[in-house]
């Protein structure tokens, strides 16, 4: 008779792991895995409760980043890139990805408002050099989006031909077919802990051990939790988003807004909140009030639709706003990425991240973007 | 095999026709189980026939005109004695 010895089961081996399979994780993956390297992807088993699954969408680099003219300038990229990555993950995963490159609007109440937007364009446009966007007003605003009823207080909007919309499910949904059919695995288990073993990682999972040689995190908030072995305080906090969902209406705003925003569905998500409250996801009706009071400002008819739904949602927000891409300090084989904007990013995450996972240089644009900025050697 | 026992019923009018119903089921049920409907309600982005689908408010396919009201989910209303119901099979254009 054998005696069974009490062991830890033995570790399944692998080349590279990235933890995370929400859009930047899957962005990443995906990019590894069509330059022909092995990859696993780990994603927690719920699948509802991330910033990928309750965001609406938008591509998205106006207005902001005046003070990191490099973090805009990748924003721009990206957009630019992004009909080339919607046409490839269409063909290869065989997943219809709804899209518009129409560009963007934000709509300004009053006249403080839009000489507000107005000041900071021209200080963005001198910032970057190239800025194809401009103030527009009223009566331009009218003809962009002509089925739109504004209220009589909007003055006018910001306006970018560069921005636009994706329906982000059926991003992430291409992403991870296409990883699979380019040789990805996906395991669904939540990850305990990652070890460093050797020169590789040891991922302790619900599931086992699972060792690698390179490591990615892309697990949005929970990287802070999965990079203690490297660094105690990632400088990333939740910022807590609370949006209202109209119910559908014929479509009419085939150029997104900014704050109030019809989906490719017909319905109209309305939110523009940040608030730091730690991982507090309830929704406080005083709170979307004041959403809802503004949208109604904007586009009057909205106050006569029925509201159908509320949720909330935590943005993944580094501290100083700007993207983390990153070896974690001492490990040259652990990557990390924490951004704000996994969909507007998506088309240079695929395109550029992969290389710097495999040891070479970030672009250019991007070699401001990681933790040394935060006073970390790495 | 007999009949169950008749239950109450109430009447209701789905689109001008009159209908004898179980009392106590939603609107939905009827509309499929009893009015034999078909198509129900028309989405207002693409135009294509819907119907009752998840019957648990969460799909919102399942849209009507209840006494008056436009775009109820008649899978969360119970039928009422003289409810008036209407299937929306067109939608209002947005000009």
């Amino acid at each position: 008779m054998f005696i069974k010895k009490i062991m830890q089961p033995k570790p399944t081996e692998h080349e590279i792991i990235v933890a995370g399979g929400g859009i930047s994780g899957a962005a990443v993956a995906y990019g590894l895995a069509k330059k022909g390297h092995k990859v696993t992807m780990i994603d927690a088993p719920t699948e509802t409760n991330k910033a990928s699954r309750t965001n609406v969408g938008l591509l998205w680099c106006q207005s902001k980043f005046a003070h990191l003219p490099d973090y805009a300038k990748w924003g721009f990229h990206s957009c630019r890139l992004f009909p080339e990555l919607t046409k490839e993950l269409e063909e290869v995963s065989g997943v219809e990805i709804p899209v518009n490159y129409t560009g963007g609007l934000i709509a300004c109440l009053g006249d403080d408002e839009f000489n507000t937007r107005q000041d900071y364009i021209g200080k963005l446009k001198e910032e970057l050099g190239e800025y194809n966007g401009s103030m527009i007003d009223r009566a331009e605003l009218e003809r962009k989006l002509p089925k739109v009823p504004f209220g009589p207080e909007v003055t006018g909007a910001a306006w970018c031909e560069e921005d636009g919309i994706v329906e982000p499910l059926a991003l992430l949904r291409a992403y991870l077919v296409g990883f699979e059919r380019a040789g990805g695995i996906i395991k669904n288990t939540l990850i305990h802990d990652v070890q460093p073993v050797g020169g590789g990682y040891r991922v302790i999972t619900e599931d086992g051990p699972m060792d690698c040689e390179r490591l990615v995190l892309a697990a949005g908030l929970a990287n802070r939790r999965l990079a203690q072995f490297a660094i105690a305080d990632l400088p990333v906090s939740a910022d807590k988003g609370q949006v209202l969902l109209v119910e559908r209406m014929p479509y009419v705003m085939p150029i997104p807004m900014l704050g109030v925003t019809q989906t490719f569905g017909g319905t109209i998500i309305i939110g523009f909140r940040h608030e730091f409250v730690g991982h507090d996801t309830r929704i406080i009706p005083e709170d979307i009030a004041t959403e809802g009071k503004w949208a109604i400002r904007v586009w009057p008819e909205l106050g006569r639709q029925r509201l159908i739904r509320a949720w909330s949602g935590l943005r993944v927000m580094p501290d100083d706003k700007q993207a983390i891409y990153s070896k974690l300090p001492g490990h040259p084989n652990a990557t990390i990425i924490n951004t704000h904007s996994a969909v507007t990013l998506a088309a240079v995450h695929t395109r550029y991240i992969p290389d710097f996972i495999i040891n070479e240089d970030l672009p250019e644009l991007a070699q401001g973007m990681t933790l040394k900025r935060f006073g970390y050697t790495c | 095999m007999k009949d169950a026992p008749a239950a109450g019923s109430v009447t209701i009018t789905v689109d001008d026709r009159e209908l004898q119903v179980p009392e106590g089921i939603t609107v939905a049920a009827a509309v499929l189980g009893h009015a034999h409907a078909g198509r129900t309600y028309i989405h207002p982005v693409d135009n294509s026939p819907r119907a009752p689908y998840c019957l648990m408010g969460v799909c919102f396919e399942c849209l009507m005109e209840i006494n008056g009201e436009p775009d109820v989910q008649s899978c969360l209303i119970s039928v009422e004695e003289g409810m008036i119901i209407k299937r929306q099979l067109q939608h209002e254009e947005v000009n």
